[in-house]
């Protein structure tokens, strides 16, 4: 009889302490990151030149343009405008940050040139070798890539002749 | 309020509406701007005048009818300026620089010489038109520079044959680099001559006729 008292005391107990703690605290367990990026810069190596174009002779527009990427100079359209033999090439720069992380490339949407000694302008439209580029490497350590712009305009047999020149702006952004 | 106290406040606002403008000028660490320049030259059209072709008369050099037993080559120019000459030579390298006289049982011949008298359109003929330089004249930008290219000889065939003759032109041109006269501003223009020689072995392997060929000049900006 003292025997079977004893063990249902027990229980009660036991279930009466258990209930007690569930209600006084709770745990969990949260992970918490980040990412440490070293700053991305860009640094221009050469300016964009169209080089010499020679203007049609008849009514017409031709179309100039350094490719981004491999900077070869071309010119399309109706006009009868020619390309000069002179130097020409596409803007070359270094994009320098973390390795392995992808950034966006912008260049302005379009920007002028004016004539030197005048105030007529082209309007250029610049373009990019990539909309997006990725640095060499891995996080961690620094890495590096280079990207073009080339660009394009049109030209008239209107076109006031002369050198002209502009300047725009590239913008690189971690994505 | 009083105003002394409200002139800070209004400080303060103007600044914080600055600070998106410096945020777009400045560039955070995320992002890097660089710079570029852009520059190109507009020409307008280079255009090249030909007022004066290049003709040459040449009198039959009569090698066979004078008597000489041996080739004779026989050389025609035509300068720059336009003047013509002519020298006679023995093939076998002996200079002939007098033609030779004709021989008297030859008196038909005796206006041919070995002597090219005059120039021609490579023309090999009695007739004897005027012999002339050919003129160019460039225009196009002032003050640019322009390359010139004249082909160093010409390969002249006869009209009904398929003789040739080879022009070996000359021209009035400097050393090096040609400029247009004039600054960029207005046009300019640069005139030059093409002359030549025309070197024929004696008439035996001459044949008369009018001979016609295509002096291609080229012009353009460098």
């Amino acid at each position: 009889m003292i025997r079977k008292i004893g063990f249902i005391a027990a229980v009660a107990v036991a279930a009466t302490s258990g209930a007690a703690f569930a209600q006084a605290s709770a745990t969990v367990s949260t992970t918490g990151t980040t990412r440490i990026l070293q700053a991305i810069t860009i640094t221009k190596n050469s300016d964009l030149a169209f080089g010499s174009i020679v203007r049609s002779a008849t009514a017409g527009t031709n179309t100039v343009t350094i490719n981004a990427t491999t900077g070869a100079r071309t010119i399309t359209g109706a006009g009868g405008g020619v390309l000069a033999t002179s130097t020409s090439g596409r803007a070359t720069y270094t994009v320098d940050g973390e390795g392995g992380q992808t950034f966006s490339i912008t260049p302005d949407a379009t920007f002028n040139m004016t004539r030197v000694g005048g105030s007529e302008t082209i309007t250029v439209t610049p373009t990019a070798s990539s909309a997006t580029g990725t640095l060499s490497g891995s996080i961690g350590s620094a890495g590096s890539v280079a990207i073009g712009v080339g660009g394009s305009f049109p030209v008239t047999n209107t076109t006031v002749t002369g050198n002209y020149t502009g300047t725009f702006n590239v913008v690189v952004a971690y994505n | 309020m009083p105003a002394s106290k409200a002139r800070p406040i209004l400080i303060f606002t103007a600044v914080l509406a600055a600070v998106p403008a410096l945020a777009q000028i400045a560039p955070s660490p995320a992002t890097g701007i660089a710079r570029t320049v852009a520059t190109t030259r507009i020409d307008q059209p280079a255009t090249l005048t030909n007022s004066q072709d290049l003709a040459f008369v040449v009198q039959t050099p009569v090698a066979a009818a004078l008597g000489l037993g041996q080739a004779t080559t026989s050389t025609a120019r035509v300068t720059t300026s336009g003047a013509s000459s002519a020298t006679a030579a023995a093939a076998r390298g002996a200079s002939a620089p007098t033609p030779p006289s004709p021989p008297a049982a030859a008196p038909a011949a005796a206006p041919t010489t070995s002597e090219l008298v005059r120039g021609a359109a490579a023309t090999v003929s009695a007739a004897v038109p005027t012999a002339a330089q050919a003129t160019f004249t460039v225009a196009g930008d002032g003050g640019q520079a322009i390359s010139v290219t004249v082909p160093p000889t010409v390969d002249l065939a006869r009209d009904g044959g398929v003789e040739t003759a080879l022009l070996t032109t000359t021209n009035n041109l400097a050393e090096g680099p040609q400029f247009l006269g004039g600054n960029f501003a207005g046009g300019g223009t640069l005139s030059f001559a093409v002359g030549g020689q025309i070197t024929l072995a004696s008439s035996t392997s001459v044949s008369s006729g009018t001979y016609n060929g295509l002096l291609a000049v080229v012009a353009q900006y460098n």
